[in-house]
């Protein structure tokens, strides 16, 4: 069964697409990464997948039904983010409470387990935690709460190392423990590559990739060897980005479509692109880098 | 993971629950009002003389009708603060829609209207008892008969419709001011703005609005014009947020 299923959704602040005909859908029980650059979507996506915010065209399912306004999609959805807003007037653990008569689902032993693991005071409110204790709150209550569809929207945020490690660790044992339709935006994909099952990509509104990511891992290699030879053997391939180009030696990012044995015979090394870096090179805007902003503003 | 099945009234149920252990500032709130109010009764009062170059009688009137009045102003303010972006995102961060959102703070904001009615007229009791002991009065009158428990009763359900009102009006001006910004600088240039177009001798302008609900002679006749306007009012409210987004 699909429990997202979008179709051409486009998303306008303004004269600005924040999503411009995005199509993709995503299966049930599944964990898929949504990756992108800074202002790629990702957040006005899983708002409209969440039912905060309404699609201004196409079409968007959420469990078959249009997620806005849904009480159904609400129930049966929770979106985490940073932002997440908790009254002041009740302290970590009547919130949980709370929580509990929203969400039919409800971990009540998790949360508290969690609670005590992450050593919060229960008596706290909300607005007195730390940025990364929130966010590790605001996970909790993710977790906790069970949801068939569970959005973390860069849940990360502000967490230590150790806490993040924690967290996709949790994330994943209580997903193998009660199988669930689970996203994740975020920036940190070599932290979590070993989780996620599918990635999508998305850059300027649009969909880039969609793909599992073992496969998304063999999606494409670096060659690199001397820039004579590497040029040549590049008219038939796809060439995804270009680094470190000099006369001598050069290394290309391109796609792995084809026998790796011809090219290594050439003395060209061929090696594995990671996730992370993948991601850069697809959605890279401008040609060149950073470096190449620095280098212009030297020559002028 | 299976779907759960969900009715509107439940989560309605749920969130007006969720709102009286989490709004627990309203009846903080209520309270100083109201003893600011009841302070100020005492002090006040409104107080006459009358002679007949015989007799000398001073008269002091002590009432509850600013208790009752500053009791309007704290719903008028309350429903606005309900409708704010935080007080939204509390709601949404947990199961909602828009209507279930409208509905429970409705349910709310009437619970909070009848507990603020009813101190208000008990604060009547308190303000005589005060009175007495602080004034220095000789005789001490209040109506007891001719005022049949029905008087009361409608006495009772007229404070909680005033206060109702004040509620409705705060509500729908706070949802019209969150769907769009720019309407609290517009709302009161408008109005003022109107008020100085239909003023007349004959048409005062808005004391007309004020007379229409306050200086209604007929019960009845009050009650209808009270109920069609909360009416009316909660449901523009409902529609202009039906398109909200939220968080």
């Amino acid at each position: 069964m699909k429990v997202i299923e979008c179709e051409g959704l486009v998303k306008t602040y303004g004269s600005i697409n924040a999503l411009d005909r995005i199509t993709f859908s995503i299966e049930e029980n599944t964990i898929t990464g949504l990756i992108g650059r800074n202002g790629a979507g990702k957040t006005t996506l899983l708002k409209v997948i969440a039912g905060f915010w309404r699609e201004t065209e196409g079409r968007v399912k959420v469990f078959e039904r249009s997620p806005f306004n849904n009480l159904e999609v609400s129930m049966n959805s929770i979106f985490v983010d940073d932002m997440m807003s908790f009254t002041y007037t009740l302290n970590l653990k009547e919130v949980l409470t709370e929580a509990q008569a929203f969400y039919p689902n409800w971990d009540a032993k998790l949360a508290e387990g969690l609670l005590e693991y992450f050593n919060f005071n229960p008596r706290l409110v909300h607005q007195s935690l730390s940025k990364g204790k929130r966010s590790t709150f605001n996970m909790i209550v993710g977790l906790a709460a069970k949801c068939p569809l569970t959005i973390f929207d860069e849940p990360t945020t502000g967490m230590d190392a150790a806490v993040r490690k924690d967290f996709y660790r949790a994330l994943l044992k209580d997903y193998l423990f009660s199988p669930r339709t689970i996203i994740i935006s975020s920036h940190h994909l070599d932290e979590m590559e070993d989780i996620l099952e599918d990635i999508l990509l998305v850059d300027e509104g649009k969909k880039v990739l969609q793909l599992p990511v073992d496969e998304f891992k063999e999606y494409a290699v670096t060659l690199s060897g001397k820039t004579a030879i590497v040029m040549q053997i590049l008219e038939d391939k796809d060439v995804i980005y270009k680094r470190n180009i000099d006369l001598d030696s050069c290394s290309v990012v391109v796609r792995n479509n084809f026998s790796h044995e011809s090219v290594k015979r050439l003395g060209i090394n061929v090696s594995p692109v990671t996730p992370s870096d993948l991601c850069v090179y697809l959605t890279n805007q401008a040609k060149g880098g950073i470096d190449d902003v620095f280098n212009q503003s030297k020559s002028v | 993971m299976s779907l759960t099945k969900v009715s509107l009234s439940n989560v309605v149920l749920k969130q007006y629950r969720y709102k009286l252990k989490a709004y627990t500032g309203v009846f903080m709130a209520l309270m100083v009002v109201q003893v600011i109010g009841i302070l100020l009764s005492i002090a006040g009062g409104g107080s006459g003389s009358f002679s007949n170059n015989v007799y000398t009688l001073d008269v002091t009137v002590s009432s509850s009708s600013l208790v009752i009045v500053l009791t309007m102003i704290w719903a008028f303010m309350n429903a606005i603060l309900m409708t704010t972006k935080s007080y939204r995102e509390d709601d949404f961060t947990f199961v909602s829609n828009r209507l279930s959102y409208n509905l429970s703070n409705m349910v709310f904001l009437l619970t909070a209207c009848i507990i603020g009615a009813a101190t208000a007229l008990l604060s009547t009791g308190v303000i005589r008892i005060l009175f007495y002991l602080i004034h220095d009065v000789d005789i001490f009158l209040t109506l007891t008969y001719q005022v049949a428990i029905g008087d009361y009763f409608a006495g009772a359900l007229a404070t909680l419709l005033y206060i109702l009102l004040a509620a409705t009006a705060g509500y729908l001006v706070g949802m019209m001011t969150q769907f769009n910004k720019r309407l609290i600088i517009l709302l009161p240039v408008i109005l003022v703005g109107l008020n100085y177009v239909v003023q007349s001798n004959a048409n005062p302008g808005f004391v007309n609005i004020l007379k229409f609900y306050f200086m209604e002679y007929s019960f009845t006749v009050f009650l209808l014009k009270a109920i069609v306007t909360i009416l009316i009012g909660s449901g523009l409210a409902i529609l202009l947020s039906n398109r909200l987004e939220v968080r």
